[in-house]
């Protein structure tokens, strides 16, 4: 610290003395305005403090930084960069307006080849979510990529490898020693697909050394192709110390019909399940004890809260059938079983069983019989995850959906299920919904909102208005409405600016 | 005239926003669905825009002067903006009338204003009334001794600080400053409040910000002791003292006197200063074959537009006039010659070595400088500090380095990749803060909420 800034700090009242030298030129121009050295010390003190301050700022050198220190170059982006038209847009949507069009945005802006504009990079890597994290990969391209590493952007970091790892790197067995858990993760599906034996092999490696939630997490990421291979590696991961992790072995190998495991599960599935001979299901519920042999085969023992454990089990039970096998056994075809077991007391059970079963081993003819049983319950506390709805939902046949989808807008009824389905909705559904709309039928403004982001824009007329009537007064559903207009708009003007 | 609406692209539509949020909303109103009644005539664009309410919006197309009447105190507000944009994607939409055929609500704010500007006409043609000389100086003289009790208090207030000690400060009320701050402007001396006020926000612990406390404080003597001498000062160095200290110059004065130079001028930066009920756009110049710089100030009131909006990256022919000054940077726009060009980089990049140099030459000609615009050819880089806390640099091919203000630079880091880029930045003896990023051919502005696009 200088002196000048020193008695400057304690002050003159408190510093004896004459003011000390700034040490640059301005001390010997100062002295030139001839002031008294005792009475125009604070004088003194600022005009040379002045003066010091000025030479200070332009004597300034430049500091010299090292190679090391800068950052090292992106590589160059594929994709071309979006307009500022439609940079506009995209910064409308990550700031929020219009957020519902950001999954379309960037699907569209996939297929056209074109990523964000370098300038919204920050604020697309603060989007939340692995799932809106997932849509917005494509779209970061080499640029996004570089800067969620160089942010140390935890949440990218599967996002933040050196390449985007479509094929097995050389350096493979190196990457899952040293990688961080999502990378590791990240290898191991890329792997798994490629070459699914090495990547069992790596896995069977350090699989003792894995933390537990890890262990199951492999375990389920082992993936839909499981193949006879796999079975001794699971079947021996059905003894390990962790009970999650045995489960999902288990469930794992429910997947693999030949082995001992599958057909234990399946045989006392079985047993729970036949038809009397008046052609009623038959159903019986697992004893009152859990017995540790349940364990062994997947089911899980603590029920959720409000469920009965013997239905839970039961459930679990039931979704370890193949749904082919289901019918072989009872002898029936799944829209007659479905039907049976609507109407059954143990219908939640049953349902869920048959619908997880469908989930896991595949079924198409299972996928309609179930939607319509789940949407038209009315048994108080029936119900299915939207999740779930989804799911099944997903599985239907187009034509399949758009009946039922159709019958849902002619009676109003159900319309929770439209949640369900993924955009765009099928034209004919959408043209109904709009004259349904243009009816301004009461308790539709959900769906109207839902409908913005969904409806074909090829289903829509050039011109979309919902004029009030005269003498109506204003309500909930105009807002709607135009909400729906406005984002309908948008959705043209961005299909306008990622046309090419 | 009525061209100048329909020719704003989105990017100058966004541009007028007062911030980002203002436009994204306008951008949401940007559909015919939102507004009813729209029109044009060679007067103005009109629509009232649906919402909650009904807001009645106009834009006059002569100097884009606008009027709504939702209470929002941005200006221009969504509506508005919502209404440009459309005008620059959809201008069919908005159906043409006569001149004098607009709806009531528009007709008669225009012709409210017509009038008011041919009263302001005819008073013109009238003649001016002679000037009455002697009231000016005497004018003149009483702003003068006003001010000069405004700087005697100052010093008196000056010499107290430095007597009873900067380690005092931090226990004093920031309403010390705010009083003697007040005082100035009642003598007739903003700017000096100015500085006072700017020096409040320095006082800090440790010893750099009493570092900086006390030079600021020693500018300011130097300033006060500049005033009392001003007589005895160089014209210019006379005319930035009296600026420095909060005399303005007419615009009619500066076309009179100033200094006028002919060019190609590309806008390197605009930014946008929001003082509540007053909005400032600082936009710097750079003639391509004169190499001068020149920086434009244009303030608004909370209700009126900007006469002229410059984007950075533009480029327009006009003979500037420069105030008078020890160093000539300050100008307005005499004459334009020509339209509005797109997208240029800037065409005078310097060294690092050669922006010190060139700061340290301009604090010879105005030691109050505070700060001076540059444009760089730089990569960014990254260093710790002595207390362990990375800081960025910009750092030239010579591998001479400026630590960047702040510690967030996200869309900067994303614009350059790791490449060279060309960075507009100011430069203020201790820091770059940088404005406009050059790369690809874009000029993307990086301040804030307060940015331009």
């Amino acid at each position: 610290m200088s002196e000048l800034l020193r008695m400057a700090i304690l002050g003159t009242g408190q510093s004896a003395g004459p003011v000390p030298a700034s040490e640059t030129g301005m001390d010997a121009l100062v002295a030139k305005l001839g002031l008294d050295a005792s009475r125009d010390r604070e004088r003194e003190l600022l005009l040379r403090a002045g003066g010091a301050f000025v030479m200070r700022c332009a004597g300034v050198l430049a500091e010299t930084l090292n190679e090391d220190e800068l950052i090292a170059e992106a590589p160059a982006d594929e994709r071309r960069r979006a307009s500022a038209r439609l940079g506009d847009m995209l910064r409308s949507m990550l700031l929020g307006e219009y957020d519902e069009v950001l999954p379309e945005a960037l699907a569209g802006m996939d297929r056209a080849g074109v990523r964000l504009p370098e300038e919204l990079l920050p604020l697309a890597l603060d989007q939340r979510g692995a799932e809106s994290r997932a849509r917005l990969l494509g779209a970061l391209g080499e640029r996004g990529r570089f800067l969620a590493r160089e942010d140390g952007r935890e949440a990218w970091s599967w996002a933040r490898s050196d390449d985007v790892l479509d094929a097995v790197p050389e350096d493979a067995e190196r990457r899952w020693d040293e990688g961080t858990v999502p990378e590791r993760e990240r290898l191991f599906a890329v792997l798994r697909r490629a070459e699914p034996g090495r990547a069992r092999a790596l896995l069977e490696a350090t699989f003792k050394s894995e933390k537990p939630e890890q262990r199951k997490r492999f375990i389920d990421a082992l993936g839909p192709e499981l193949a006879a291979d796999d079975a001794p590696f699971l079947e021996s991961v059905t003894r390990d110390r962790s009970q999650s992790v045995r489960i999902a072995a288990a469930r794992a190998l429910w997947r693999l019909p030949e082995t001992e495991t599958a057909r234990a599960v399946r045989a006392r599935a079985e047993q729970h399940l036949t038809r009397s001979d008046h052609g009623e299901l038959d159903v019986t519920l697992p004893p009152e004890s859990f017995d540790e042999a349940l364990e062994a085969l997947g089911v899980v023992a603590t029920p959720p809260a409000g469920v009965g454990p013997r239905q839970f089990w039961l459930a679990q039970l039931l979704s370890a059938l193949p749904p082919d096998r289901v019918a072989e056994h009872l002898r029936l075809d799944a829209p007659g079983i479905v039907a049976l077991a609507r109407s059954h007391d143990l219908a939640q059970a049953l349902l869920e069983g048959f619908t997880s079963a469908l989930f896991r081993f595949g079924g198409g003819a299972w996928a309609a019989p179930l939607w319509d049983a789940w949407v038209e319950r009315e048994a108080p506390h029936s119900f299915l995850e939207p999740e779930l709805l989804a799911h099944l939902t997903e599985r239907l046949p187009p034509a399949a959906l758009e009946a039922r989808l159709l019958a849902c807008v002619r009676s109003l009824s159900h319309l929770e299920v439209f949640a369900a389905v993924q955009a765009p909705w099928p034209e004919a559904v959408a043209r109904a919904l709009l004259s349904r709309f243009a009816e301004r039928a009461h308790g539709i403004s959900p769906l109207v909102y839902l409908s913005a982001s969904r409806l074909p824009l090829s289903a829509l007329p050039a011109e979309l208005s919902f004029p009030r009537p005269p003498d109506t007064p204003r309500e909930s559903i105009d807002a709607a409405l135009e909400h729906l207009t406005l984002v309908v708009d948008f959705r043209r003007r961005l299909q306008k600016e990622l046309s090419p | 005239m009525r061209e100048r609406v329909a020719q704003l692209t989105a990017a100058e539509v966004t541009a007028l926003s007062p911030d980002a949020a203002a436009a994204a909303a306008g951008l949401k109103l940007a559909k015919k669905g939102a507004f009813r009644g729209l029109g044009k005539s060679g007067r103005a664009y009109f629509g009232e825009c649906l919402g909650s309410a009904v807001y009645r919006t106009q834009i006059a197309v002569a100097d884009l002067t606008t009027k709504c009447t939702c209470p929002s105190r941005k200006v221009p507000c969504k509506h508005v903006l919502g209404l440009l944009y459309l005008a620059a994607d959809a201008n069919d939409a908005f159906q043409t009338v006569p001149d004098g055929g607009e709806p009531e609500w528009v007709k008669s704010v225009l012709d409210k204003r017509a009038a008011a500007a041919q009263r302001k006409q005819a008073r013109a043609s009238a003649g001016a009334k002679p000037v009455d000389r002697a009231a000016q100086e005497k004018r003149a003289e009483r702003r003068h001794d006003n001010v000069l009790a405004g700087v005697e208090q100052l010093d008196v207030w000056l010499l107290d600080r430095v007597r009873s000690g900067l380690g005092r400060l931090l226990q004093e009320p920031l309403s010390s400053f705010e009083e003697q701050a007040r005082r100035l402007v009642d003598a007739q001396a903003p700017g000096l409040a100015s500085r006072v006020r700017s020096i409040a926000a320095r006082v800090g612990p440790g010893e750099i910000a009493s570092e900086r406390v006390l030079g600021e404080l020693g500018t300011l003597a130097l300033l006060t002791h500049a005033y009392r001498r001003l007589d005895a000062l160089p014209a210019g160095l006379r005319h930035d003292v009296r600026r420095l200290v909060g005399f303005t110059f007419d615009r009619s004065d500066v076309l009179a006197h100033g200094d006028f130079v002919e060019d190609e001028w590309v806008v390197v930066s605009s930014t946008f200063v929001d003082e509540g009920h007053f909005r400032l756009q600082r936009s710097h110049l750079s003639g391509v074959a004169t190499a001068r710089t020149a920086l434009l100030l244009q303030g608004a009131g909370s209700t009126a537009r900007f006469d002229d909006v410059l984007l950075p990256g533009t480029a327009f022919r006009a003979r500037l006039a420069f105030y008078p000054s020890a160093r000539p940077e300050r100008a307005l726009i005499a004459e334009r010659l020509g339209a509005t060009t797109e997208a240029r980089t800037p065409p005078h990049v310097t060294s690092i070595e050669g922006a010190l140099d060139a700061f340290s030459r301009a604090l010879a000609q105005d030691p109050w400088l505070r700060r001076l615009l540059f444009v760089l050819d730089v990569r960014i880089a990254r260093r710790k500090d002595r207390n362990g806390d990375t800081r960025v640099y910009a750092v030239d091919p010579d591998r001479k380095a400026l630590r960047l203000r702040g510690r967030e630079h996200h869309v900067l880091l994303a614009l350059s990749g790791g490449h060279p880029l060309l960075l507009a930045g100011q430069w203020n003896g201790f820091e770059l803060e940088p404005l406009v990023a050059y790369a690809d051919g874009r000029a993307v502005p990086l301040v804030g909420e307060e940015m331009l696009a």
